[in-house]
């Protein structure tokens, strides 16, 4: 099981290392903007919260009004809520599509089975791959808030820090389990699996962030994850109940769903 | 002999698809045999490899290899086998020695030294990135992957195929070693010249149905050469076309492509009586040859 995991992130070297740098880079940028934002706080609080809360919660998700002033506020408008979640997103999907069924497509994934290697141990490494990667990438991105938050005068505790950005990598990574599951369980949602991640994810983005709109996307929002991901929430202390039992969910229906269906599936 | 690999009545539809793609095959190789698995396109040769290696899972019957049940004891089945695909796919970005070393460990046996001697003897490129590499010498990576842990049975799908003459024969030469030291191989191919060099016994294939089995030392149509002869005229071609003791397999103006239904002296002693312009013995290509068992329906 490890062999495969080191080998993955060993093919994987060039990609983790440009993906953590590109994190980073956007990161700093964004920190580096608070004082600036911070000293401007009058006239572009007007600004945004003039804006339909549609249009508003795009980028704060929830949040009633907001105060750009507020480091809390600024993180989770500017980095938290669709900055990094998106770019990690777009990561967790192309890597939870592509681990298993790049493999399957190519015929690769034929040498490793052609080997005593279960295939729910395979199933196991590749899916190790996948939460080594982001932990590389989140593990990294984490230092760099940590360390550049504070020069930008964004001071707030380093253990909310962290567990917003824990919850950020674990939000975009459930995505990425979506695409990943999708290709374990059977040939025909294999071929759906990017369709269907992207739809749950950034289709549930907008659905959640306009569903201040209008009415009848209410209920509909529900069922987006994005409507329980509130990490202004998670950096005040406050943890939802919905977003960890949609985490939990995931976990719990990836393990089922990929072992049963993998376990016993033709391979193409 | 010990059975290497055994199977008993193994099925496989197609969900979706009205043909059998495997249907009720029962067959047995021994340990130290060559079993050449032969058919034309489509015939089901795939698909019972795919079988043997559970990549496929049968709609019914079984499957052992080293007497586990590929289905339900499939890690213990391929700690004894080695497997080479039709047209392998390789990862392109490390070399060849990277993925052989990747997959060695994953089989967890002893494989180091073994597969020195044979990089040594297929000149294997293994410092070269795959996806550098030519098709003879990706191929020549699938070989190694296959046998470098010596396994005890070697499950081969077309295998020469990219292969020049030279490596061919070094390929045959290996092939042999190993059913010397009691290993079984199972190859399927194309090629009936490859498979009377190389096999001890066939199998044919048709419509997933195995519709012959014989030992290649086997008198038979299939062991006989067929003969491309170019007469002096046509009317010649067509009076040795109506002779006895042959049978015609085409015929184009002067040229007739014959197989001998007698033994060869007394073949050779019909032929002494046309005017024979050229002779050659064809390489025997499976298409063309078994299209007398298909067409037979047996």
């Amino acid at each position: 099981m490890f062999t495969v995991l080191r080998w993955e992130l060993r093919q994987r070297r060039a990609a983790i290392f440009w993906w953590t740098l590109g994190s980073i880079i956007l990161t700093v940028a964004i920190l580096a903007l608070y004082p600036s934002i911070r000293d401007q706080a009058n006239q572009l609080n007007k600004v945004i919260n003039a804006l339909p809360q549609g249009v508003r919660e795009l980028k704060t998700g929830g949040a009633s009004s907001v105060n750009v002033a507020d480091p809390i506020a600024f993180l989770n408008s500017q980095l938290f809520y669709a900055t990094l979640p998106i770019l990690w997103i777009i990561l967790a999907i192309t890597r939870g599509s592509s681990v298993l069924g790049r493999e399957e497509q190519s015929g690769t994934l034929e040498l490793l089975l052609s080997r005593p290697i279960s295939r729910g141990r395979l199933l196991v490494a590749k899916a190790g791959s996948l939460l080594t990667e982001f932990i590389i990438v989140g593990g990294v991105t984490l230092a760099a808030i940590l360390i550049f938050a504070p020069l930008f005068d964004l001071h707030i505790s380093s253990g909310r820090l962290a567990i917003a950005t824990v919850y950020t990598v674990l939000f975009s990574i459930s995505f990425g389990v979506i695409a990943f599951t999708l290709q374990a369980a059977s040939s025909v949602t294999r071929r759906a699996s990017v369709a269907i991640a992207v739809l749950v994810s950034f289709g549930g983005y907008l659905i959640a962030s306009l569903s201040g709109l209008t009415d009848w996307l209410k209920t509909p929002a529900k069922f987006a994850p994005f409507h329980y991901f509130a990490p202004d929430k998670i950096m005040h202390g406050q943890l939802s109940f919905g977003l960890n039992a949609y985490l939990i969910g995931v976990l719990v229906l990836a393990i089922v769903v990929s072992y049963l269906g993998f376990r016993r599936r033709d391979i193409n | 002999m010990a059975a290497a690999i055994v199977t008993d009545k193994l099925s496989k539809h197609y969900p979706g698809t009205k043909e059998i793609a495997l249907d009720k095959l029962s067959l047995t190789v021994n340990a130290g045999e060559v079993y050449g698995f032969l058919g034309a396109n489509g015939a089901g040769k795939s698909t019972t490899i795919r079988l043997l290696l559970n990549f496929l899972q049968p709609t019914s019957g079984t499957a052992q290899i080293g007497g586990f049940d590929v289905v339900h004891e499939s890690r213990q089945a391929k700690t004894k086998v080695g497997y080479l695909a039709g047209d392998i796919a390789l990862y392109k970005k490390p070399t060849g020695a990277e993925l052989l070393h990747y997959l060695g460990d994953l089989q967890g046996s002893d494989y180091k030294e073994y597969l020195k001697i044979l990089a040594k003897r297929f000149e294997a490129p293994l410092g070269k990135k795959i996806g550098e590499m030519s098709k003879g010498n990706r191929q020549k990576i699938g070989l190694l992957q296959a046998l470098m842990h010596r396994p005890d049975v070697i499950i081969l799908d077309e295998p020469t195929s990219g292969l020049d003459p030279l490596m061919q024969e070094v390929f045959y030469s290996t092939i042999r070693e190993h059913t010397k030291a009691g290993a079984a191989v199972f190859m399927s191919s194309h090629n009936l010249a490859e498979a009377q060099q190389s096999c001890d016994r066939i199998g044919i294939i048709k419509h997933g149905k195995l519709i012959h089995e014989q030992a290649i030392n086997e008198q038979s149509a299939l062991s006989k050469p067929t003969f491309t002869i170019v007469l002096a005229s046509e009317p010649e071609a067509i009076r040795l076309a109506h002779s006895s003791g042959l049978k015609v397999v085409h015929h184009q103006g002067n040229t007739l492509q014959i197989r001998p239904t007698v033994a060869l002296p007394a073949f050779l002693r019909t032929l002494s009586n046309f005017q024979i312009v050229s002779l050659t013995t064809t390489q025997l290509n499976l298409e063309d040859e078994f299209m007398e068992f298909y067409g037979r329906g047996k």
